[in-house]
């Protein structure tokens, strides 16, 4: 039921050198622009993307309170390295690698260079 | 690679109402929810294992705001559906942020797209990507 997500940046080209670098070595990558030039990231074109902008309105992007985007990888290795990577890459720390659901959910939060929460997880919940 | 995506509420009560009644519209329910005490995350999906759209309280505990440059994309398979989405999510409460109709060029691949946001102001998108 999610195609995307998008969220803002106010240094588009230092936010999609961020995610670049995240990325690298995982299967998700760059795939298309929006006319505006955000930049959607994926797996591939009809599977869930992510989509770097700046903000329709032309004003300041903001990170919400509450809004958090999950992404999820296939096991906890990687979780791992994704989440030292991202705060070595300048993230802000939410929260350590683990089980938060044993055996159900895995995860690790940060926030990017814009203050957006995101969340790397490996969940077993079916499907 | 989107496991769920959330956003934030500060009156869980009626943010699920609304997201009851209009999620309802695509065979979404909820499929994990904590008690309101406990920050009401709400989690709604058409299946487990599919991305799920979460509403919650801030973890922080502190007011829920939506971001600037934040929203979130719910594909439809018509333009007709678009069109009912649109519509409920407005009569529900919702605030209009663009009627739906075609971004870009018409065609086979054109963008059909409406905007609105939820009561408490977090940005959505319904669209659908094809030929009229």
């Amino acid at each position: 039921m999610i195609a995307y997500t998008m969220l803002g940046t106010n240094d588009q080209d230092k936010a999609l050198d961020f995610y670049d670098k995240l990325f690298e070595g995982t299967d998700v990558k760059r795939l298309f622009k929006t006319p505006l030039g955000g930049q959607f990231y994926g797996k591939m074109p009809g599977q869930p993307m992510i989509c770097i902008t700046n903000p329709f309105d032309g004003n300041e992007a903001s990170f919400g309170n509450g809004t958090m985007v999950a992404l999820s990888f296939d096991n906890t290795d990687q979780i791992d390295t994704l989440y030292a990577k991202a705060l070595e890459l300048g993230a802000v720390d939410e929260g350590a690698p683990g089980w938060r659901m044993p055996d159900v959910f895995y995860g690790a939060y940060f926030r990017d260079l814009d203050g957006n929460k995101l969340c790397v997880c490996k969940m077993n919940m079916g499907g | 690679m989107i496991g769920y995506a959330t956003l934030g509420s500060n009156n869980i009560e009626k943010a699920r109402e609304y997201y009851d009644a209009l999620l309802s519209e695509i065979g979404a329910k909820r499929l994990m929810q904590m008690e309101p005490e406990d920050g009401g995350f709400t989690l709604y999906g058409t299946e487990m294992g599919a991305p799920s759209l979460g509403i919650t309280r801030p973890y922080n505990g502190e007011a829920a705001v939506p971001g600037n440059g934040n929203m979130i994309a719910i594909p439809f398979e018509q333009r007709s559906q678009v069109d009912s989405f649109h519509g409920k999510a407005l009569e529900l409460g919702g605030s209009d942020e663009g009627a739906p109709g075609v971004r870009g060029e018409e065609g086979p691949d054109a963008f059909y797209a409406a905007y609105f946001r939820d009561p408490e102001g977090n940005k959505l998108c319904a669209f659908r990507i094809g030929p009229a």
